[in-house]
């Protein structure tokens, strides 16, 4: 199989709950398992989820996929429905850096239909998320090309038949529609990178940045709360054939992607400061796997951005023992 | 040039997402990465439709707010009511979500150091007709 065959199979094992608070009997809801492409998205299955729940609905005219939204169950946190959720997975999540023998259990979400936060854009009509999509799409094509007009051109039976793709899960329409949209040489690479946030300085204290100081003296730095996502664009440099993961990734976050090539020079310097306090190195991620840093970076983004064209690269830390 | 106030709660639109196992040496490392950028941006606006022409079009913004920090600014500008829909595009081609950061789309999509939304608004009468407005 190739890669990106894999990746448009991988999926995720959801255990979906119904909020308590509106459920007619409590915590007693039976949970609803599904198993969701990585690629496809929450409100594609709220159909399935609203006729599956309805019944047990103190309110059942709450009911609706506007209303809709889902937190996760373990820390009750808001999950972003614009997201692919093989993403939202990886961010809510992260996998564990070494790979552990553990079973994966179902990733808990808990469905509810009102007080609809307000950090979570809305969905005001039905086709909210495909227009969200759509938008993706676009975003990108005009990152590779230098306009959108690849994807506006796509005519109203390719486009509708491109999004269906997604819903069904169709690989060979989907690719025959976006053979059409890749160029052979992009101008530049959609690509994010989302970085863990640790909690946000007090807005009292000076905004100077103190790196070389790892316990702010006014917050433990303990259970992280903050900004978790930092979104990074590819930068708009002309692009080279042999740029990889790594070069990308150590011009953004040196601290974190140390260049191999100047390492040697500071080798010293380094074990010094591994000996003393444990390295701290992020490590690339994407569709849950880690990638190797010396992939070429056009590759990369062939062989495996998402249904909307991105490639989401989730950086997780760990500490070098 | 005038400034768009930031708005101090978008820059916790996605704050709700606790990461407990960032490591403690992780905190210094992704601290420096993680800062706001306080850095201002230039930012135009054009009418599009029926929206009705804005006095000043240029306008700076500090790079580290949410694209919803513009959305917020601009409703506030034309005075629209909660019912009325706002259409806001990047260079005319597409609506970015609402946690964009504005430095990202700033970097990716200028167009002679200014990044250009086209705006469009409706009101609740032509929703029934209208496109539908993300986010």
């Amino acid at each position: 199989m190739d890669i990106k065959r894999l990746i448009w199979h991988g999926s995720i094992p959801l255990k979906i709950t119904l909020s308590k608070t509106e459920s007619r009997i409590w915590d007693q809801t039976t949970p609803y398992y599904i198993e969701i492409p990585r690629i496809s998205y929450l409100p594609v299955y709220l159909d399935l989820l609203i006729g599956f729940f309805r019944t047990f609905l103190l309110d059942e005219s709450t009911a609706s996929a506007g209303n809709a939204w889902f937190s996760t169950a373990e820390d009750a946190i808001p999950v972003r429905w614009h997201l692919p959720i093989g993403l939202l997975h990886d961010l809510h999540r992260p996998p564990p850096p070494a790979s552990s023998s553990t079973t994966p259990q179902p990733w808990h979400l808990v469905l509810h239909f009102t007080n609809y936060p307000d950090i979570l854009a809305r969905r005001q009509c039905d086709w909210a998320m495909r227009d969200a999509y759509m938008n993706k799409l676009k975003e990108a094509d005009f990152l590779r090309c230098g306009s959108a007009k690849r994807v506006m051109s796509l005519s109203k039976h390719d486009s509708d038949a491109l999004w269906q793709s997604v819903v069904d899960h169709d690989l060979d329409t989907f690719t025959r529609i976006t053979s059409t949209l890749l160029p052979t040489t992009p101008r530049n690479l959609p690509i994010r990178i989302y970085l863990p946030t640790p909690a946000p300085a007090p807005p009292s204290s000076p905004t100077t940045p103190t790196p070389s100081n790892p316990h702010p003296s006014s917050k433990p730095p303990t259970a992280s709360v903050g900004p978790p996502l930092n979104t990074v664009h590819q930068p708009l440099t002309p692009l080279s054939q042999s740029q990889t993961l790594n070069d990308l990734l150590s011009s953004h976050f040196p601290a974190l992607f140390p260049d191999p090539a100047k390492s040697k020079s500071t080798l010293q310097r380094q074990r010094e400061r591994e000996r003393s306090n444990g390295k701290v190195l992020g490590r690339a991620m994407i569709h849950g796997v880690k990638i190797p840093g010396e992939m070429p970076l056009v590759e990369v983004v062939r062989e495996m951005a998402g249904a909307d064209g991105w490639v989401d690269i989730v950086v997780v830390v760990v500490v070098m023992t | 040039m005038e400034r768009i106030p930031d708005d101090l709660e978008n820059l916790n639109l996605a704050s709700s997402i606790i990461i407990s196992n960032i490591p403690e040496d992780a905190t210094a490392a992704l601290n420096r990465y993680t800062q706001a950028d306080t850095a201002k941006v230039a930012i135009r606006f054009k009418a599009v439709g029926r929206a009705p022409i804005l006095k000043q079009q240029v306008y700076k913004i500090t790079s580290g707010q949410r694209f919803q920090t513009v959305t917020t600014f601009l409703r506030r500008q034309l005075k629209l009511r909660p019912s009325d829909t706002l259409f806001l595009y990047i260079n005319s081609t597409f609506a970015p979500s609402l946690d964009e950061v504005i430095g990202n789309l700033y970097q990716s999509f200028k167009v002679n150091d200014e990044l250009i939304y086209s705006s469009n608004y409706t009101q609740r009468d032509l929703m029934q007709t209208a496109p539908c407005p993300y986010p």
